[in-house]
């Protein structure tokens, strides 16, 4: 579980703003105006939330619950969002923290538990053409590309993801993830080095 | 050979990319005006540069991708939905007043068929608590009132307490790595997991 830190002030982003408006609307009485406005924080955050919690989580049934429970969860305890704080970060925070909760849980069950059996899963349905992504993924640079970062350590992959996908700073990094900024940056670094020793070679 | 000496080493070129990326133009890290200068003027640390950018944006590219190709718009449209959806449904509920505060939490284990059993091995607990608490008043010197007086509190608890499938799972872990835990750990090994059973029934 991680850790709570210390945030350093930071100027008011359009999506701080909205949380704080939706807090306002909540503590006033008025929770389904707030609702009307969550669903637009949702919106905007919900595509780069999928992205991080599937580096943790690796299934997308998984990933979805999680993404959805973090919303529900920042909705719940709107009113103890602090303005001071970055939303991105908070939000992050709670998300990374129902992930390694999920994570927790997943191998518990796997344990004790007898797995749902694969035919109560509801079936994917097939799209119709391959989606960019999936041809990204299919072609062979996208496959050695995936190859190399599956081979680098958790939380490589994690600070990596955040950084150059999700586009947090460092900072905002080390806020949602409780390490220090330094240690960030040599995840980060580690990562990219080695992803380029992999890589580097084939371009 | 003095343009040599001011290239940038691999360390500086990714502190270069990341200020640039991760937006720490105000960084310690931060290239300094020569640097950026040197990579104006220098071909071949810019082709460095570009191919580490490159590098980069594929990359990432590719791990968006992973998630991005499941996570289709209309995928995103129907969670954004469901997250309204409980939102709506936790308001509704969240309008009933439940007295005694003490009990308007809500039941752990409402909701999950599979967690039925731990309701009846907790129901089943509590007969059997209520069968010896009558037995020991019946017979006080006997051994069943020994045994209840020396039972450690915290089984009583956890046989008495309806728990949530998390926290009977979790102590079950916590029961197994225990120091007494580690005699039967050679038994549990041998014990065939559920999933393995299931497995082979199949």
């Amino acid at each position: 579980m991680i850790a709570p830190a210390t945030a350093p002030p930071a100027p008011v982003s359009p999506n701080s703003a909205l949380a704080a408006e939706i807090k306002a609307l909540v503590l006033a009485g008025r929770r389904d105006s707030a609702r009307e406005r969550f669903a637009e924080l949702v919106a905007a955050h919900q595509r780069r939330a999928t992205r991080i919690a599937y580096q943790y989580l690796r299934d997308v049934h998984d990933v979805d619950e999680a993404v959805q429970d973090a919303f529900v969860k920042v909705f719940a305890h709107i009113t103890s969002y602090r303005e001071e704080l970055p939303f991105d970060v908070w939000f992050t925070r709670i998300l990374v923290n129902g992930c390694l909760d999920l994570r927790k849980s997943r191998s518990r069950r796997l344990r004790w538990v007898l797995p749902t059996p694969v035919d109560a899963q509801p079936p994917e349905p097939v799209a119709p053409q391959p989606s960019p992504e999936e041809r990204l993924l299919a072609s062979e640079c996208g496959r050695k590309i995936a190859g190399a970062v599956e081979q680098l350590p958790e939380r490589q992959r994690i600070v990596f993801t955040m950084c150059q996908v999700a586009e947090h700073t460092t900072s905002e990094v080390s806020q949602a993830l409780g390490l220090r900024e330094a240690t960030v940056r040599v995840h980060l670094f580690r990562a990219i080095r080695k992803l380029r020793a992999l890589l580097e070679h084939e371009r | 050979m003095t343009k040599d000496r001011t290239h940038l080493s691999d360390d500086r070129l990714l502190d270069v990319s990341l200020d640039g990326a991760c937006g720490g133009s105000e960084s310690s890290t931060a290239p300094t005006a020569s640097e950026m200068q040197h990579l104006a003027d220098c071909p071949a640390c810019e082709a460095r540069r570009s191919r580490l950018a490159g590098l980069l944006a594929d990359a990432g590219g590719v791990v968006a991708a992973q998630a991005d190709a499941y996570f289709t718009a209309d995928r995103l449209a129907k969670q954004r939905a469901h997250i309204l959806e409980r939102l709506e449904h936790e308001a509704r509920h969240g309008r009933v007043i439940t007295f005694p505060a003490a009990h308007g939490q809500p039941p752990a284990l409402r909701g999950r068929p599979g967690t039925r059993w731990i309701a009846a091995a907790a129901a089943a607990g509590l007969l059997i608590g209520f069968v010896a608490e009558h037995v020991a008043h019946r017979f006080p010197g006997g051994p069943s009132a020994i045994a209840l007086v020396d039972a450690d509190p915290d089984a009583l608890q956890l046989v008495a307490a309806p728990l949530s499938e998390e926290e009977f799972l979790g102590r079950m872990e916590l029961a197994v790595e225990g120091t007494a835990g580690s005699a039967l750990r050679p038994l549990d090994e041998l014990t065939p997991r559920v999933w393995e059973v299931a497995a082979q029934t199949r």
